[in-house]
């Protein structure tokens, strides 16, 4: 097996596409055991790793206008603000792929984290997971459950990831082909909004709607390099997003 | 010399030493480590062989291929059907989280009569009394939320054998030639958020202008290519202003605005009310990027059609028209409504009895022809998980009813040696994405265990003519029984989809 250069994953979603329908937030609660709400929980307590907004530009009718954005964890490639203030280690952003890592057996709880993350994309687990009676057994069996009191995150499916890895180093290859590892809501999203691939690779679909003149990357000023770029021909939604 | 204590502390210290250095330790801390993620209360995934089955969606008419990952026997992911000619390889939110529905809370799991508890002898014994009882001037009807599946030969079936059967159905035979369309003008149908299935039309939205009439500004809206909002009820003058505009009459500016952009993007198509003489005008009947006609199923009655107060005994499934709808058509007094239901919803909570159907993945059932396609389709959804003992598929209830010994599965065997008798068409299989000519299938037990495994039939297309009453595919409503998870869009989140 030969070295290969390391990966940067990254997503570019076109908001253009986006209909705000949710399967990207119902697909990623399936792959990595995301409990169902307790009944006391609310959308600032709740967990869903890749949640849509809904936003306007404010205007009265027939001028409003609205867009869909999905925000999950940016997977910041520079100074990473949580793994900065992270006391346990528990945040590593993974030099062969580029993947902000989240390890819930670290996490003391302190949330440190979810207060320095600038895109609010870090959830907290205020209750022990459960599922209604019977419901355990659909567990994917890839992927642990989280405990009370630690913090988690989208990772990009990073069992998927393992998955992958495994079926090539099976077949004796130490490079995944593109499209080989997908997040479940890239292979969800039926609007087929959402571009997953290594932003290393100059040929791959996801580098080239990065360097599409209508990208653009949340919060871009803070200079955290982002992983994760939006597409819009829409002005004002570009200027909300920057905002 | 004895044991002083100053021995007890050095052999204290020298075990304790000796300790760390042996695997017992760690082993120990291992063992707590492991036993402490088994405790009560930690979720136990399910454990065994890792596999995929195929079955298709028949929680809506779109019919889409589904790829079900399942650890020994239990589905706990769904995907959608790479290539299938349907559904283009995607789910919508509703399906994709489907294998949850068995855990809702709302499922009806055992038959109720007048909202008491009832077994299905009683249940079977009492319906039976209440259709020998229609009068002259009354009727049993079935509505049959869709037609052209062979659970709708069973109704038929039971029907013929009545006195005063009436088989409801909205039949229609035309698809929607959606590939070559350039552009729609949806009368406040949902076209990107639950018309046909969501991969089909994202496939190919880049190719035909989507011009959206509503007063709502919709999801679908804000995504279209223009957003026309008008006073609610007012499609039809809309669409009428718009057929002026066709003919080059002086007309209201956003109507001329929408035929122009019509004109420039031909063929374009009309749909949802007020759409029928719009499409007349465009020319959109018969022709590619139109609507084609497709083999069509036996002709049914109307269900609005049916005289007010004239039906005595009336079968449901899902609920397709509203309540106020079905009502109007029951006998004043004495009238039973039988909701053949999943769920304690729609029309359950109008029912007199209400017969447990088993859910998508429970039971063996059927697809007919996807939601806007220009081939007449059929495919089975076999069942993946168990279902609770007291539900019972509804063709199931009817043959029981009538006293008929065949069961649902023979039926749909026969509807599969039919379709390997005609020899038309052919079998998209999921598992390899191949299309295999019907004709070319050594016999109907090999097409019945090719649909079994996960395959879509689709017909041949059909001569096209113009000269027919046309009735564009409804959209179809979300279903409004919903996963546990439903609640990441509900409540965990600002994405409110009630």
């Amino acid at each position: 097996m030969t070295k290969t250069k390391p990966a940067r994953y990254g997503m570019a979603i076109d908001l253009d596409r986006c209909t705000g329908c949710g399967a990207c937030m119902l697909a990623c609660a399936v792959e990595n055991n995301v409990p169902p709400a307790q009944p006391e929980a609310t959308p600032r307590t709740g967990i869903t790793w890749m949640r849509v907004y809904q936003i306007s530009n404010g205007a009265a009718s027939p001028d409003t206008r609205a867009a869909f954005i999905p925000i999950l964890c940016q997977q910041c490639g520079r100074e990473t603000p949580c793994a900065a203030v992270c006391p346990q280690e528990a945040v590593q952003v993974d030099p062969a792929t580029g993947i902000v890592d989240q390890m819930p057996q670290r996490c003391l709880g302190c949330r440190y984290c979810m207060t320095a993350c600038p895109y609010h994309a870090r959830y907290f687990n205020w209750w022990d997971p459960q599922w209604p009676p019977g419901m355990e057994k659909t567990l994917n069996p890839d992927v642990a459950t989280r405990m009370r009191g630690v913090v988690e995150k989208c990772n990009f499916c990073h069992g998927r990831l393992h998955a992958a890895r495994t079926r090539a180093a099976a077949e004796g290859r130490s490079a995944l082909r593109p499209g080989e590892y997908l997040p479940a809501c890239v292979e969800a999203c039926p609007a087929r909004a959402i571009v997953f691939g290594d932003l290393n690779d100059p040929e791959s679909e996801v580098a080239g709607l990065a360097r599409d003149g209508h990208s653009f990357r949340m919060l871009e000023r803070l200079g955290t390099e982002p992983k994760i770029y939006y597409r819009t021909e829409r002005a004002w939604v570009r200027e909300a997003a920057h905002a | 010399m004895g044991f002083t204590r100053r021995d007890l502390l050095k052999f204290t210290g020298g075990a304790t030493v000796g300790l760390v250095l042996t695997p017992v330790p760690w082993g120990l801390l291992r063992d707590t480590a492991l036993l402490s993620e088994t405790w009560p209360g930690v979720p136990q995934p399910a454990r065994g062989e890792v596999r995929t089955r195929y079955t298709t969606c028949t929680l809506c008419p779109a019919a889409c291929g589904v790829r079900a990952r399942c650890v020994g026997e239990q589905p706990v992911s769904l995907a959608g059907v790479p290539e299938h000619p349907a559904s283009r390889g995607a789910l919508c939110a509703n399906g994709l989280v489907a294998h949850h529905l068995p855990f809702c809370s709302d499922r009806a799991t055992r038959p109720l009569a007048n909202g008491r508890a009832s077994t299905m002898e009683q249940a079977v014994a009492r319906i039976r009394t209440a259709v020998d009882a229609c009068g002259p001037d009354e009727s049993v009807a079935i509505l049959d939320p869709r037609p052209g599946r062979a659970a709708s030969l069973v109704y038929r079936r039971y029907l013929a054998g009545l006195a005063r059967g009436v088989y409801c159905a909205a039949s229609n035979p035309f698809g929607v030639d959606l590939e070559n369309t350039r552009a729609i003008v949806s009368f406040g149908v949902p076209v990107l958020d639950g018309w046909l299935s969501p991969g089909r039309v994202f496939a190919v939205r880049s190719h035909f202008a989507l011009i959206q009439v509503e007063p709502e500004y919709s999801r679908t809206a804000s995504l279209a290519d223009l957003w026309v909002p008008i006073v609610p009820g007012g499609e039809a003058a809309f669409a009428g202003a718009v057929e002026s505009g066709l003919r080059g009459e002086p007309t209201d500016p956003a109507a001329e605005r929408v035929a122009r952009m019509l004109l420039d993007h031909k063929p374009a198509i009309a749909i949802g009310p007020g759409a029928e003489k719009l499409n007349i005008s465009l020319g959109s009947v018969g022709k590619p990027g139109g609507f084609l006609r497709r083999r069509d199923v036996a002709p049914a009655t109307d269900f609005a059609d049916l005289p007010d107060r004239s039906v005595r005994v009336l079968f449901t499934e899902e609920a397709s028209l509203p309540w106020s709808v079905i009502e109007r058509k029951l006998v004043a007094r004495g009238a039973v409504v039988v909701a053949l239901t999943a769920w304690h919803d729609a029309y359950a909570s109008h029912a007199d009895y209400v017969i447990p159907a088993p859910l998508f993945l429970e039971s063996l059932d059927e697809a007919a022809t996807p939601a806007g396609s220009t081939v007449a389709g059929f495919s089975l959804s076999p069942a993946l998980v168990a279902a609770p003992q007291s539900v019972i598929a509804p063709p199931e209830f009817i043959l029981r009813l009538a006293g008929d010994s065949t069961t649902y599965p023979d039926i749909l065997k026969q509807r599969v040696a039919g379709l390997k008798k005609d020899g038309q068409g052919s079998v998209f299989t999921y598992a390899d994405a191949k299309s295999t000519r019907v004709r070319d299938i050594g016999s109907a037990d090999d097409l019945w265990k090719l649909l079994l495994a996960g395959a879509l039939w689709l017909d041949d297309p059909l001569p096209q003519s113009g000269s027919a009453p046309l009735r564009a595919d409804a959209s179809y409503a979300p279903a409004p029984h919903r996963s546990p998870l439903m609640s990441k869009l509900d409540q965990e989140s600002g994405l409110r989809r009630v």
